[in-house]
């Protein structure tokens, strides 16, 4: 993939070959958007967890499948996607994703020429946000507060592009509706 | 209203990210018989399956501790650092119907809603106290040169000591910092934590018992 760091290349061909910590290197980079991914899916933060870490050891086991010439974080991320799906399946909980926003940190704070909600309309966007559907919560939360890119998403989600693409068209319009219908 | 742009510009107080153990190693696994062994010798009840090289050893109430061979980075801070805002003992009440005190009068931290503290001396020395919300998470990491041991705390239904090495301590959105020797117990839905750089098992226990209902 053009851009691709070539480092992530070699690291994967050497984690082939066997070194450990070779795959330490190549994985952790995506661990903290591993463990957000898991978190979506399983809203609690224990079992996101515990999904992450298993993911990234079935991608351990796994990495003789993965192309070195592919980006890794996509193959990474339906792997632990799918574990995590598979932890919420097993869990039986049905717990609601509360995301809260950060506490002011002052670091990337969005200016003012950029957005237009303040800080109770961003709570109850987040809130809307919550109550969506699954399906139009997690391809929201991935694409814009995530920042995945669409394959990224798709991974996460195991659909194709094209479903990313007219889900988040729809999301987005739900999302809409029921944040105009709160304020 | 440009909804994708708002979307985008919204800030999460995420989890903190655990450390992962990405790769099992022949070495790491000895490193954890080497922790199961330690625990062992420490304690006497068993000890669950390892998960990689990292071994949930203990979840004391809303603290999950486990032991890893190598301490993700984290910073020594003091600790008055990080605890919140001092809130009227009332709301404190309100949020913590099981809140302990060493003393009446003493400031009431709230940090995130979630982590009530109380900073006071006990023989000269800062000790920190802290309960946490039920249902909140909060990580403790622990290294090989860290001794865990159970101890018994009138009124707990478990109870942990944790002395000797760096241990990490983490509750999000806080950065994750290393801690000194810590008491932690767990009492019904409530979880609560004893530190201070020079605190001694036996002075931690009466410290805790001591603690009136605030």
């Amino acid at each position: 993939m053009e851009g691709r760091p070539r480092a992530e290349r070699e690291l994967a061909v050497r984690a082939q070959r066997g070194d450990a910590h070779a795959y330490e290197e190549l994985v952790r980079p995506h661990e903290e958007i591993a463990f957000r991914v898991a978190y979506v899916i399983t809203r609690n933060a224990a079992d996101a967890e515990d999904a992450t870490q298993e993911a990234l050891l079935k991608a351990w086991r796994a990495l003789g499948r993965f192309r070195a010439d592919e980006p890794l974080r996509p193959w990474l991320l339906r792997i632990v996607a799918n574990e995590a799906r598979n932890r919420r399946r097993s869990a039986g909980r049905r717990e609601r994703l509360a995301l809260r926003a950060a506490e002011d940190s002052g670091e990337a704070a969005p200016s003012p020429e950029e957005t237009v909600l303040g800080l109770a309309q961003r709570a109850e966007l987040l809130r809307a946000l919550d109550e969506l559907p699954d399906n139009a919560r997690e391809v929201l939360v991935y694409r814009y507060l995530l920042d995945l890119s669409e394959e990224e998403t798709a991974a996460a989600l195991d659909v194709a592009i094209g479903t990313v693409k007219s889900r988040t068209s729809r999301a987005l319009e739900r999302l809409k509706e029921a944040y105009e219908s709160r304020t | 209203m440009n909804l994708e742009r708002e979307l985008s510009a919204l800030r999460i107080d995420w989890p903190a990210t655990p450390a992962f153990s990405a790769a099992p190693r022949r070495r790491r696994r000895s490193a954890v018989a080497a922790a199961i062994a330690l625990a062992a010798l420490a304690i006497a009840f068993a000890v669950p399956q390892s998960r990689g090289a990292i071994l949930r050893l203990f979840d004391v109430g809303a603290v999950h501790v486990r032991t890893v061979d190598t301490l993700p980075r984290a910073t020594e801070r003091p600790l008055s650092v990080g605890l919140g805002p001092v809130v009227p003992l009332a709301s404190a009440r309100a949020l913590f119907p099981r809140l302990l005190l060493p003393r009446a009068g003493a400031p009431i931290h709230l940090a995130t809603g979630k982590v009530i503290s109380v900073l006071f001396s006990s023989g000269g020395s800062p000790v920190l106290l802290q309960e946490f919300a039920g249902g909140y998470y909060v990580k403790k990491l622990v290294a090989g040169t860290t001794t865990i041991e159970e101890v018994t705390v009138a009124g707990a239904d478990t109870a942990l000591w944790l002395a000797g090495g760096a241990h990490l301590f983490a509750y999000p959105p806080r950065s994750p910092r290393l801690a000194g020797n810590v008491l932690l117990w767990a009492a019904g839905d409530a979880t609560y934590r004893l530190e201070g750089p020079r605190l001694r098992k036996e002075e931690a226990i009466s410290l805790a018992q001591s603690l009136r209902r605030g």
